[in-house]
């Protein structure tokens, strides 16, 4: 009997081949899911005319994380009703250049999209989860934020002039600082003062936009403005490759600006830790106000 | 087909000795026992719902290797070593007879273990825990076998180790290669670098995780479930080939160690 035979190897070796074959050519495949998208640019101007805010993911056929939780998510009938409803979607793809300069400038990692205002204005990341019921939750909480409900600083000054109240603008320099303002304003006590007393506004300083808005309230020598600056150009000179935790690893300053409708400034503080600890934002503002008149006198 | 279940029986037999049917009897009653902790311990009624196969997904995919890591030790080599391949060629037995059947005596092997410690104890636990469990036996059962194909892949990648290296070391390079996989790569790796190419070919090609993946992609029905299948069956085709050659390749007279 001969006991070497290549029978099985030669049945195996064809499969291996085929399956091989047949699994290239399905890696070939674009696979995003079932979400509509448009272009970054698209996005922005539809958001404002629908005044909706946008919600942008990636995607890149080499990462195969990414492409599961995009296959498991948005092949959801519920959960793409929900998106549709409430969101301008956009899918920026890793393996496009133009995408790829955006998802830079976005400071956007392949776990995490990430939530805009009607003006595109970055609010905060989305992480991608593995379930569509816990990614419909994070989206439900994520459209709960404050920020969305808000003003632009020129819709805001002009609203000013017309309910007489005055301008409150929230300066945060990276995404999670959004998050703590948003903590501070869960309270409803904080979250009425501020309704009833003022046009909020939120500044995030990675935002080029607002980035000039604020440089312009604050001015050139305030310390948070030179900040950023010196930061901006480090990171220019460091790499030109995309770092997920430039923004995180600079978190933590969050200032606040009240403004009176005709832009003078009324009073001006950092957030604290007996803000955190008290959750009392109008002691905080009062707070300001008083040190300003002392600064004053 | 008879040669096969003939040397099937003779290593289970082998391996199913009593100090091991003991051994394995007391880590199953310790399982079982350990199922049944929630029911001694007041826990507070959560009313919360559980996916049964979400947990089954967790626990076999810690299992499964564990299981195969357990079994294939050697499993070419250490008959080589011990003259056991070679008493059996002077018989009317093929090398390709021989290969399959310890292909099958290690898959027989995995199907009682993951019923035992990984199975049985989930469901007790469950019950135990008195959550309201949402089970759906279909979608369990295709899970499970997809799982098992998962662990042939393993199999099929120690049995060709051990076709090329000598003793244990087989389960040695398939532990360290696991262990790469799940930590590193899809781990530390992926959650900095996920949409490197490089990267992307590593845990793609050199970390064959298909079935797994399409385990997590069942109800979507999408080409990247038809896609994760295909990379499964392109490893497991690939080692099984690579399997089969070596164990050719093996001259037993010259090479007994």
């Amino acid at each position: 009997m001969d006991q070497n035979s290549l029978k099985i190897f030669k049945i195996s070796s064809i499969a291996f081949i085929a399956t091989f074959v047949v699994a290239i050519i399905l890696f070939m495949l674009p696979k995003a899911g079932n979400l509509s998208s448009i272009t970054y640019q698209e996005a922005i101007a539809k958001a404002k005319e629908k005044n909706l805010p946008i919600m942008i993911t990636t995607y890149s056929k080499w990462d195969k994380n990414q492409k599961i939780s995009n296959q498991i998510l948005f092949t959801d009938k519920k959960l793409l009703d929900f998106i549709n409803k409430n969101l301008i979607t956009v899918i920026l793809d890793y393996d496009n250049n133009g995408d790829l300069s955006i998802i830079n400038q976005l400071g956007l990692s392949s776990g995490f999209g990430l939530i805009l205002d009607k003006t595109g204005k970055p609010i905060t990341y989305i992480p991608n989860s593995s379930s569509s019921m816990e990614f419909t939750i994070f989206l439900n909480e994520v459209l709960q934020l404050p920020f969305f409900k808000w003003d632009n600083i020129n819709d805001a000054i002009q609203n000013g002039y017309n309910n007489k109240k005055n301008i409150i603008v929230f300066y945060t320099n990276s995404i999670n600082d959004n998050l703590k303002i948003a903590e501070i304003l869960k309270n409803p006590i904080n979250e009425q003062y501020l309704e009833m007393n003022y046009n909020p506004v939120l500044l995030y300083l990675q935002y080029k936009p607002d980035f000039e808005e604020a440089r312009q309230i604050l001015g050139f020598d305030d310390k948070l403005i030179k900040d950023i600056e010196s930061n901006k150009n480090k990171e220019k000179n460091r790499s030109s490759g995309n770092n997920p935790f430039a923004n995180i690893s600079q978190f933590g300053t969050i200032k606040v600006t009240i403004l009176s409708p005709n832009r003078y400034v009324m009073a001006q503080g950092e957030f604290d830790d007996k803000l955190f600890q008290t959750n009392n934002l109008q002691g905080f503002i009062e707070d300001l106000f008083i040190k300003e008149e002392k600064r004053a006198k | 087909m008879k040669n096969i279940s003939t040397l099937v029986y003779y290593d289970l037999k082998r391996f199913w000795i009593l100090r091991r049917i003991i051994i394995l009897s007391v880590f199953f009653v310790l399982a079982v026992l350990l199922s049944l902790l929630p029911l001694t311990i007041n826990l507070p009624n959560l009313k919360i719902e559980l996916n049964f196969n979400t947990i089954l997904q967790s626990v076999l995919s810690f299992f499964i290797p564990v299981f195969v890591l357990m079994f294939t030790g050697g499993i070419i080599s250490n008959d080589i070593r011990s003259y056991y391949l070679r008493t059996l060629l002077s018989r009317p037995i093929s090398k390709e007879e021989y290969l399959c059947s310890k292909y099958l005596f290690s898959i027989i092997n995995l199907i009682i273990t993951t019923i035992l410690f990984a199975i049985i104890p989930t469901l007790i636990g469950l019950y135990s825990y008195q959550a309201n469990v949402n089970l759906n036996i279909a979608t369990s059962l295709i899970t499970y076998i997809f799982y098992l194909i998962e662990g042939l892949l393993f199999i099929s990648i120690s049995i060709s180790l051990s076709t090329i290296v000598k003793g244990y070391f087989n389960i040695f390079i398939l532990a360290i290669w696991i262990f790469l996989e799940s930590t590193l790569i899809n781990g530390i790796l992926s959650n900095l670098v996920s949409f490197s190419k490089p990267l992307a070919i590593f845990s793609d090609f050199f970390f064959p995780a298909g079935f797994s993946e399409a385990v997590k992609l069942l109800d979507t029905h999408s080409i990247l479930f038809y896609e994760s299948i295909m990379w499964g069956l392109a490893s497991l085709t690939f080692f099984v080939s690579i399997s089969f050659y070596q164990i050719n390749k093996i001259n037993i007279d010259a090479n007994s160690d």
